[in-house]
């Protein structure tokens, strides 16, 4: 009897330290809270977080005036000279959102190389929970990455070395915006040898922002949210006669003609 | 003491192992003159023997060039203090528009090209190899006929841990580039207490170089040059617009980088456009004070020189030949 007892009062004292020390998981806000337990033994669960940003993927349609664009098709300038594009590239960057108060959503900085063969970009992110009213978006690279060293980068970047090279070493800069092409300057109908047309510009001071492109959408954490802008390829040419003005580098006397470009980079870009 | 030598025997191993696996990343120490400054390098790409090493294969490779045909070597021969003695150089599609750059002390200037259009030598060793005149190649394809050679992959893996990229082109270009180094002519043999270095005619000289020639105002420091864009009147006119062409600042006009003047009897012909075949005419041209072009440096004065005189700067100017540079 008595030793029965001993035995009792021995489950008794183990059941009581047993409750005492009963594991689990004692974070109340865990999928698997366990009221009982005293002591956490890191088995706590929870959701995954939500999203805090939502991406962006620029759609983009490529056109030249209200044509779409084609290689080796071809448009008529302002003065009325045929031309055709073989080559077309530019970088989008820096975008900047905006609210409906106009207050600026930090996004972190972005890069696109942009050719009419690829129309969709993706282009980093926005926060989420916000309504982008506007934003603005640049045609070039800003000033600090325009000196950066494109060694530096990782194959696939933007901002890498690219095969044809995008890249000024003589002035280290990128060359924002590349259009070349054939042009029939003396307007026989064909493109004889020679009449070629090339336009590459960069340097800082002509980065062109495209402003004000109303987007109007709510981000929402984890989704993607598609851009849909027109890229006016044939903008970029306007009040240029290709018989006469058919060639710059930007640098020296070609930085007047480069200008003009730039300038017309400003209105290139437009919400579909 | 069996247990001891047990020891010993493993600690060595792991030493030896240690060494080996930390070889290609140690720093090395470029042999330069007490009286330079330290060797500069940018923080994520330190100087190593063995970059240094694949750097030279390199700059010796014809396959950088489109078709194969010419090498960094091609106009940057040694015994010229690695540049070549045309005025502009032949490159596979035409002549440069500018006079080879000789390659030395390059490690201390803060921007390359006479324009400075490149802030980096890791940058601007690119440039030849991309630029259609010169070698007319992309750097991604040169990385791709690289990769193509079986040893210089091994090779480039055993520096960088990885296959030929533009990172190890230019890192590997500009290691070598920044470890040449000339300082021992007999000017700094004079700088380092041997006073016997130096002629009575060249200490003559170096007093005129400071004083009454006033090249010390624009070639200064151990390099003789303080690096400042210049427009020394080389011609009354000229279409190259030098610095001018990175700034757009029409005040830059026809402004280059201020040469250093060390092996000057290697590097001939000299100027911006290789327009001056000798020491001589340099010198005259800078005692009658430049060919006057508007926008000439107010530096450049008549200086009134007498034959004796110039030929003491001249004698000056000749012990700034680091004779060890080209030859070993």
């Amino acid at each position: 009897m008595k030793k029965n007892i001993y035995i009792i009062a021995a489950i008794g004292l183990g059941i009581t330290f047993n409750s005492c020390n009963k594991k689990g998981c004692t974070d109340p806000v865990a999928n698997n809270y366990d009221a009982r337990a005293k002591k956490n033994d890191n088995s706590c669960t929870y959701d995954a977080p939500l999203p805090t940003t939502a991406n962006i993927n620029l759609n983009l349609t490529h056109k030249v005036g209200t044509e779409n664009f084609q290689f080796n098709y071809s448009y008529t300038d302002g003065s009325g000279n045929e031309y055709q594009f073989t080559r077309a590239q530019l970088y989008l960057s820096s975008p900047v959102y905006m609210d409906d108060s106009m207050n600026v959503i930090a996004a972190p900085k972005e890069y696109a190389l942009v050719s009419p063969n690829t129309n969709s970009y993706p282009f980093g992110t926005v926060p989420a929970d916000k309504h982008i009213h506007m934003m603005n978006i640049g045609v070039g690279v800003d000033s600090v990455a325009n000196h950066s060293d494109p060694g530096e980068y990782n194959t696939g970047h933007p901002l890498a070395y690219q095969t044809p090279s995008i890249h000024w070493n003589w002035n280290s800069g990128y060359i924002f915006i590349a259009i070349e092409g054939v042009v029939d300057i003396d307007g026989n109908g064909t493109f004889d040898a020679g009449e070629t047309f090339l336009f590459h510009i960069g340097m800082d001071a002509l980065f062109a922002k495209n402003s004000n492109l109303m987007t109007h959408f709510n981000s929402v954490g984890g989704q993607t949210h598609n851009l849909s802008l027109s890229v006016n390829w044939g903008q970029l040419l306007n009040g240029i006669d290709l018989s006469t003005d058919n060639s710059t580098h930007s640098m020296g006397a070609g930085f007047a003609l480069a200008s003009i470009v730039s300038n017309n980079a400003k209105t290139m870009i437009s919400v579909q | 003491m069996k247990n001891l030598f047990l020891i010993l025997l493993i600690w060595a191993g792991v030493t030896s192992c240690r060494k080996k696996e930390n070889l290609p990343s140690y720093e090395y120490k470029v042999a330069i003159p007490a009286h330079f400054p330290a060797l500069p390098f940018p923080e994520n790409n330190p100087i190593t023997l063995e970059k240094i090493k694949l750097g030279k294969l390199l700059f010796e490779d014809k396959r950088l060039s489109k078709n194969g045909t010419i090498s960094c070597v091609s106009c940057h021969f040694k015994e010229f203090a690695m540049t070549d003695t045309a005025k502009v150089s032949q490159g596979l599609n035409g002549f440069t528009k500018r006079n080879s750059v000789p390659l030395f002390n390059l490690a201390y200037h803060p921007y390359f090209f006479r324009d400075g259009g490149a802030p980096t030598l890791e940058i601007q060793v690119i440039s030849p190899i991309e630029d259609h005149i010169e070698m007319d190649e992309n750097i991604l394809i040169v990385c791709e006929k690289l990769n193509n050679d079986p040893q210089l992959k091994k090779l480039s893996n055993e520096v960088f841990g990885t296959d030929f990229t533009p990172f190890v082109v230019s890192r590997s270009l500009s290691t070598f580039i920044r470890s040449l180094i000339s300082g021992s002519a007999p000017y700094d043999n004079y700088l380092e207490g041997n006073e016997n270095a130096l002629s009575a005619q060249q200490k003559e000289g170096l007093a005129l170089f400071k004083g009454k020639a006033n090249c010390i105002s624009c070639h200064s420091g151990f390099d003789f040059t303080d690096y400042s864009f210049q427009n020394n009147g080389t011609y009354a006119s000229h279409s190259d617009k030098g610095r001018q062409i990175i700034t757009n600042n029409p005040l830059d006009e026809g402004k280059f980088k201020v040469a250093s003047l060390r092996n000057l009897s290697y590097t001939f012909p000299y100027m911006f456009d290789g327009g001056f075949e000798t020491l001589e005419q340099v010198i005259e041209h800078y005692n009658n004070g430049g060919a006057g072009h508007w926008n000439q440096s107010d530096l450049i004065q008549p200086l009134g020189l007498t034959t004796d005189e110039k030929e003491a700067l001249l004698a000056f100017l000749l012990s700034l030949n680091d004779a060890n540079f080209v030859t070993k």
